[in-house]
């Protein structure tokens, strides 16, 4: 199989992800000390709002996997490395999105690279050919960078289907982070409903076209200029520069050692025919496997999805909204606990608005409707037949404690499961 | 499918399997920025000159280094209530407050502004844009 780096040094490569990886821990580590405007998450565990709390320990990380990272540019470095700049990664990122803004997408691009060179690594030495090991990590962060933009159409075509590609959602992402007062391709775009379908159609192509990294030399290449496009639109139209999965793709997309003679040295390539390996690739599998079945069984999702609030029914048109003294158990007027008060109660057609007041914390707002049965998991409140999604309107002191309170009582209610039907 | 391809197939499909159950856990991710839901409308805060410069009358918040507003504004959407619900994101409203809560004060050079939230409505056809009142100030460059 020949990939970009066939025939090349990949030394130049690996120093290339290894380069991305330092100035994103080095971003993290800088984002961190700035402090963020949001409330922080209120279930993130205080150990890591503490290291983000923490200047010594946010810089003494991101040392750590600058280290790490230097030392897996290295030839032959051990496979130890790449795994200790992902693991600084991680705690920094969410330490990060634990501070309040949640996730910075732009960040998780050289992580899961990182970790497509560690699976492609250990996949090499499981069939013991070491050889094949700078062939098989360039592989693997190929395929991992692929499954990047996979995740991001899969998750469009699964959350608002093929609607997301209609005349407004665009614009309204565009229209959300553009300035107002710059004339130039967003305001267009924002009286633009047919460009913005056709924009918005050719980016869930050219992410479903990501495939194209591992499928063949042209196919890469092809993948590559339609991803990097995609990278600069987003920057010119909403103003959202991720540049770190350019560069990814830059050194991982193009085969530089054909264009560049000093690059070339004698490799050891994938074969073309599949090589039977049949007992690494059952190893792979069980890996793979166990992998997959460890982010599904453990209790996680409801942790990182507490970051963001359903916003789903934000979006829609104007819903009648009608102000009510009580709802289920709770009055308006009511003191929860530790100080928290239930400030006012409206009722849609199809959820509640509760919020949350307290006299030193500000307002905390619940948004509450029925939940299918099998639904995905949400936020932590979330209780059996209800979704309780929030906002938190201040950074002091968590209302997580008063919203699990709101959330028992109400499913404790039978009177709340009653009232949506 | 030769192996090499089928392999990498299985990687690729694997980590997407797994960060939908985890949903963002670094290094795995879903990716969903924006795609959970159709959008049929949007909003952004920013300032009208009293005396009409700018693009419709409405300039960025970060024209302006020097602000004194009357009362902080309020960036919580459902302030709008004659616009609300509509999409907006978080963390570009706080980014305003900030801003205006860090300035320095314009002294005598400051110009009469009104702070607002602009929500567009989408449909097939232009945006229609509408202006809720945040706050008043003064501003200087």
């Amino acid at each position: 199989m020949r990939l970009a780096w066939s025939g090349g040094d990949r030394v130049w490569l690996t120093r290339a992800i290894a380069a991305v990886a330092i100035e994103n821990l080095v971003e993290m580590a800088r984002a961190i000390g700035q402090g963020t405007p949001t409330p922080p998450h209120p279930g993130a565990p205080g150990w890591l709002l503490a290291i983000a709390g923490s200047v010594a320990a946010t810089i003494g990380i991101a040392a750590l996997g600058v280290v790490a990272a230097v030392a897996s540019g290295r030839r032959d470095a051990a496979i130890g490395w790449t795994s200790a700049w992902i693991v600084a990664g991680a705690i920094l990122a969410e330490a990060h999105a634990a501070l309040g803004p949640g996730p910075y997408r732009g960040w998780f691009f050289v992580g899961a690279v990182g970790l497509g060179v560690v699976l492609g690594r250990l996949w090499a030495r499981s069939a013991a050919r070491r050889d094949l090991e700078p062939a098989a990590a360039e592989l693997g962060a190929l395929a991992l960078l692929s499954a990047c933009y996979l995740g991001a159409a899969t998750s469009k075509l699964g959350g608002a289907g093929a609607a997301w590609a209609d005349a407004t959602t665009l614009r309204a992402v565009a229209l959300a982070h553009a300035h107002v007062d710059a004339p130039g391709l967003s305001a267009w775009l924002a009286d633009a409903p047919r460009v913005a379908t056709v924009l918005a159609g050719a980016t869930i192509a050219i992410q479903l076209g990501a495939i194209g990294l591992w499928l063949g030399p042209r196919s890469r290449v092809a993948a590559t200029v339609g991803l990097v496009g995609f990278h600069v639109g987003v920057a010119a139209f909403a103003r959202i520069g991720y540049w770190s999965p350019v560069v990814l793709l830059l050194a991982l997309g193009l085969p530089w050692p054909r264009w560049i003679a000093a690059l070339r040295v004698a490799t050891v390539e994938l074969g073309e025919t599949s090589s039977a390996m049949p007992r690494a690739d059952r190893r792979l599998a069980l890996g793979l496997g166990a992998m997959v079945g460890l982010a599904w069984a453990l209790p996680i999702r409801g942790y990182t999805d507490a970051h963001h609030r359903s916003r789903t029914l934000d979006t829609g048109d104007t819903v009648e909204r009608e102000p009510v003294v009580a709802w289920g158990p709770l009055r308006a007027g009511e003191a929860i606990v530790d100080g928290w008060i239930v400030d006012a109660i409206e009722r849609e057609p199809s959820r509640v608005m509760v919020v949350l007041a307290h006299p030193d914390d500000g307002r905390a707002v619940l948004w509450i409707s029925a939940r299918e049965p099998g639904a995905g998991r949400g936020s932590p409140f979330d209780r059996p037949g209800l979704r309780i999604a929030y906002e938190g309107a201040d950074r002091a002191r968590p209302f997580a404690t008063a919203a699990g309170v709101v959330a028992d009582r109400l499913a404790a209610d039978p009177s709340v499961a009653a009232s949506w039907e | 499918m030769n192996g090499w391809r089928a392999r990498a197939a299985m990687l690729a499909l694997a980590y997407v399997a797994a960060s939908r159950g985890v949903g963002n856990l670094y290094p795995w991710s879903s990716f969903e920025m924006y795609g959970a839901t159709r959008l049929t409308s949007a909003s952004r805060i920013a300032v009208r000159l009293e005396d009409g410069d700018g693009q419709d009358g409405v300039v960025e918040i970060e024209r302006f280094s020097r602000w004194r507003c009357a009362a902080p504004p309020d960036v919580d959407p459902r302030r709008c209530v004659g616009q609300w619900p509509f999409f907006h994101v978080e963390a570009r409203d706080l980014e305003v407050r900030a801003h205006i809560d860090a300035a320095s004060d314009p002294g005598d050079a400051g110009r009469a502004a009104v702070v607002v939230r602009r929500v567009w409505r989408l449909g097939d056809g232009p945006a229609r844009a509408e202006d809720c009142e945040l706050a008043r100030c003064e501003v200087a460059p």
